[in-house]
């Protein structure tokens, strides 16, 4: 090679780098290759979503269905998750710690944003293509619903659930391709979501006009159009959840959500419902994680109900069944504190604080529901694919 | 000098030397950094800087851990250990505000030491699960101090609070955060975009409570 020619190439490799690098199909290739591991590399360097919905708006429909609606899902999920991830940046402060510096995305809420609805609209579409009872249509439908109930949030700017208000929009091609039972438990969390964000805040802005008054007793939760939303959202909640106790591989996990929003509500009677589905939910032997959570929830009914030792005994049932479950511990270190033992409840304080990053407590994730499957719905998706 | 007078003096003498400041001790300092998915952007890097500040007022024998919440609490020298939980987070993935200052309270503090947590927040909880009651019981007896820098919910209008303009009232809704404060003897400060550093209020804080009984 003359030196000529490597020139040629140095200044062909710049150009081609300065017009970013890779030609934008590129990443669509990888996926369809199957080649997963550097899909998820190149996915995870970029940042460029925009680009990537619009090319998916404007080629997606010649894009092999399977394949499309498959990439264009992850790519969708990335979306939502790169948003908001922080870049670090700069030396460690003048403590030798490090600091974050700035964030990468604009507004986290997923209502003020759009990348990820184009993204998910153009795999929709390449969905709609499919039969809807084929194998990688049933594995969408489930991730889909999965990636949605993830992203469950009540915005206090406009006490609109994004998701809930994606459901009640999602077109029959969509739906068609959506298990009954996956359908159930989605909208009963997304539902469960207003209910239980709305209630922890009051949140305010759901009057529509924050400065409504002054008086605490007029807004918020007592202010009758929030808490006709609330209403709503909690009994369409239940009847999903109802709905999804018709399922055998659903019903524990339905059966502790029921309990759940009841406790939310928390009208007379609601806790003794509650515990009746807890215990019922056990008899169906439900996962580590939910039989966890079930514990749990229990344990905070009891105390509700000034059963101290019931309660005492429900979180230390849960604390022995998962080494990370910081809402077990809490629960008996408040347990002991209220009892008099300082000690105990330091100690369990400190198990607590001392938990790795990284090691969720299930009674999170079982509040984002079957996002907390999120790895092995996106597995079963490239299975189908392959 | 009449004897009265004489009397009046002692009296008084022994007075203000009961009325003299209590010996300070040191306090150990617990910053619960908010580091949902609600507090990205602007509000984010506020809450850093506060969190940075308050290491600077701190005085020799004091102490001070960092303990971060989203849907997680934890004890840590690296406000990033979130991006590695799994399944990643989306949206505001979650706040456990409540159950961290709980779990903070519950801390033992050694004999002689008094207890501060200043939480940095927006304020919005969402998957704690101590009931509210409990929560200020719990805090009641407790014997550390709360403080909160928050952003008022009141002073939302966009974005959250990225792009707020203008001077608005307090917020009218800041109450769950400000019964907390109340039950522990420490005070709210909303931090709305407009409103000037409380860096001077805190350290004024501190002061109160190294002088305070443990």
């Amino acid at each position: 090679m003359t030196t000529t020619t490597r020139l040629l190439i140095v200044l062909l490799s710049s150009v081609v780098a300065s017009a970013g690098a890779r030609p934008r199909t590129s990443l669509f290739d990888e996926y369809q290759a199957h080649d997963f591991a550097r899909f998820e590399s190149d996915l995870g360097a970029t940042s460029d979503f925009p680009a990537l919905a619009a090319e998916a708006q404007a080629v997606s429909s010649s894009w092999p269905a399977d394949a499309g609606a498959a990439y264009l899902l992850e790519v969708a999920a990335a979306a939502m998750h790169g948003e908001i991830f922080p870049k670090l940046t700069g030396p460690p402060d003048s403590h030798g710690e490090r600091t974050l510096s700035s964030f990468a995305g604009g507004p986290f809420h997923t209502d003020l944003r759009t990348d990820w609805r184009a993204l998910l609209q153009a795999s929709e579409q390449c969905i709609s293509r499919m039969p809807p009872d084929a194998p990688l249509a049933r594995a969408w439908g489930r991730a889909f619903m999965a990636l949605l109930v993830g992203a469950s949030e009540v915005s206090p700017q406009t006490g609109v659930s994004v998701v809930v208000d994606l459901f009640e929009r999602l077109p029959t091609s969509t739906r068609d391709r959506i298990d009954d039972q996956a359908w159930m438990m989605a909208r009963g969390s997304a539902y469960e979501a207003v209910v239980a964000t709305t209630l922890s805040y009051d949140l305010p802005a759901l009057l529509g006009d924050e400065r409504a008054g002054s008086d605490t007793r007029d807004v918020g939760t007592n202010y009758p159009a929030v808490r006709g939303t609330l209403v709503r959202a909690f009994n369409e909640g239940m009847k999903a959840f109802l709905a999804g106790m018709s399922y055998p591989d659903t019903r524990a996990e339905a059966a502790v959500h029921l309990g759940s929003l009841a406790m939310l509500r928390d009208q007379p009677g609601d806790l003794v419902f509650a515990l009746s589905h807890f215990e019922l939910a056990r008899t169906w032997h439900p996962d580590p994680d939910v039989l966890y959570v079930s514990w749990v929830l229990e344990g905070e009914a009891h105390r509700r109900l000034a059963e101290t030792d019931k309660a005492t005994d429900a979180f230390a049932r849960a604390a022995a069944l998962t080494p990370n479950g910081s809402a077990a511990r809490l629960g008996l270190a408040v347990q002991a504190f209220l009892a008099g033992d300082d000690l105990k409840a330091g100690q369990l304080s400190q198990q607590i604080l001392d938990t790795p990053a990284g090691a969720d407590d299930p009674w999170i994730l079982f509040q984002h529901g079957d996002y907390r499957h999120w790895a092995q719905r996106v597995d079963a998706l490239r299975k189908a694919l392959q | 000098m009449t004897r009265a007078i004489a009397a009046a003096l002692a009296i008084l003498a022994v007075s203000s030397a009961g009325a003299a400041p209590r010996p300070a001790v040191a306090i150990d300092v617990s910053v619960v950094l908010d580091v949902s998915g609600s507090v990205a952007g602007p509000l984010e890097d506020n809450l850093v800087w506060y969190q940075q500040q308050i290491k600077d007022i701190l005085e020799p024998g004091d102490r001070q851990e960092l303990i971060v919440v989203d849907r997680e609490i934890r004890r840590t020298s690296d406000p990033l250990g979130w991006s590695v939980e799994k399944p990643p987070r989306i949206a505001d993935g979650g706040t456990r505000l409540f159950d961290a200052l709980l779990t903070a309270a519950l801390e033992r503090v050694a004999v002689g030491r008094r207890h501060v947590i200043v939480a940095l927040t927006d304020g919005l909880d969402t998957s704690s699960l101590v009931d509210r009651a409990t929560r200020i019981a719990v805090l009641r007896r407790s014997r550390a101090m709360v403080d909160i820098v928050a952003i008022s919910i009141g002073g939302r209008r966009s974005g959250f609070v990225s792009h707020v303009r203008g001077d608005v009232e307090p917020g009218d809704y800041d109450y769950l955060l400000r019964e907390i404060t109340t039950a522990t003897g420490g005070r709210f400060y909303d931090i709305r975009p407009a409103a000037s550093s409380v860096v001077d209020s805190l350290r004024a804080d501190l002061d109160r409570a190294r002088r305070s009984s443990p």
